[in-house]
């Protein structure tokens, strides 16, 4: 724990505690977000899926990286991660992004429906890739008010939670973007990432080193 | 129904009320949140998320909707319907979380006062659920 840089952060008028536990929330929307990111990046298939894959590798290796770095700062703080994940999972401050119905659960259980001159092929529901993309973008969106509401809680008190969270803020933005593009939305303004999960804003707080290229 | 028929209470000076602001105060037996949309709507709702019971007043508004800060849950303040995550989860999940429905009360402005009826549009959730 950094004892003075705790100080200063109460004496600029900031409840620590509270930013502890919006800090938590966040490092554990982060974590499994990673984890439900990973199901939903190896159930984006076929034409369409395979389009949007690489994206969705961005977006989950940068959230793994936005975990990285949220983490230093907690502790910093006075903070620390549950020891038990399941409730660092339920803290979580956005929901999980699980598998929609049209590509898992019930709904997938009748996708072998379709039949052929040469049997039964499993075939996806055509809203499938929109399903996705629609758990993907909310996701974001989550993250976004998340950040955003740790920006306005840090903003001109606390100089180191706020510049992390403003790199984190900047990649989440990103992320909507990416996936607002492909639901039709308009163009997201940006390229390719140079290679899969670069954290172009967060890198630099990722003092272990943990994931950089 | 006609909910200006039942009684209401003036809750505070509509001039106290800017838009995008929350107050959370007691109107009768139940806390609300009276807020004011950027549209300059005035609204009031449970004090308490549906979800896990966070407190609503510092949440914010997306457009018509209040966003619990806990965990970013959105209700829409008109119809009270969960606007996210409920629609995009899947039948299992949707089955084992059930209904989130926020309890609104009819509120407008009337000579410089924010009123709300005292009987909301359905009943508020005022407890934690019991899981």
């Amino acid at each position: 724990m950094g004892k003075v840089a705790r100080q200063v952060v109460e004496a600029a008028g900031i409840n620590v505690n509270e930013l502890l536990t919006k800090l938590v929330a966040a490092a554990g929307a982060e974590f499994t977000t990673f984890y439900y990111y990973t199901i939903l990046r190896v159930n984006s298939i076929g034409l369409e899926g395979e389009g949007i894959k690489e994206i969705i590798e961005d977006a989950r290796i940068e959230d793994r990286n936005h975990f990285e770095a949220l983490v230093p700062r907690i502790y910093e703080l006075g903070g620390k991660l549950p020891d038990d994940i399941r409730p660092f999972a339920d803290q979580a401050g956005c929901p999980d992004a699980y598998l929609p119905d049209t590509l898992g659960g019930v709904a997938a259980e009748r996708r072998g429906a379709g039949r052929t001159t040469f049997g039964e092929y499993p075939g996806r529901q055509p809203s499938s890739v929109q399903d996705l993309l629609t758990v993907l973008v909310e996701a974001e969106r989550c993250a976004i008010r998340t950040y955003t509401d740790i920006c306005h809680y840090t903003f001109g008190k606390d100089h180191r939670t706020y510049e992390l969270a403003l790199a984190i803020l900047n990649e989440e933005i990103e992320h909507e973007a990416w996936f607002s593009e492909f639901l039709g939305e308009g163009p997201s303004g940006h390229f390719r990432r140079g290679s899969p999960g670069v954290s172009p804003y967060v890198a630099r707080y990722m003092t272990a080193d943990v994931g950089r290229q | 129904m006609e909910p200006w028929r039942d009684e209401y209470v003036h809750v505070m000076p509509a001039a106290e009320l800017a838009p995008g602001q929350l107050h959370e105060l007691q109107a009768g037996e139940h806390r609300v949140v009276v807020g004011r949309l950027l549209s300059g709507e005035p609204v009031a709702f449970q004090a308490l998320c549906p979800h896990e019971a966070a407190s609503l007043v510092e949440g914010h508004f997306h457009g018509p909707a209040i966003d619990c800060p806990r965990h970013h849950y959105l209700f829409d303040v008109h119809s009270g319907d969960n606007l996210f995550p409920l629609p995009l989860y899947p039948m299992w999940k949707r089955a084992q979380v059930g209904d989130l429905r926020l309890g609104r009360f009819p509120a407008t402005e009337r000579e410089g006062w924010i009123v709300i009826a005292r009987n909301p549009y359905s009943e508020p959730f005022d407890r934690p659920p019991e899981r």
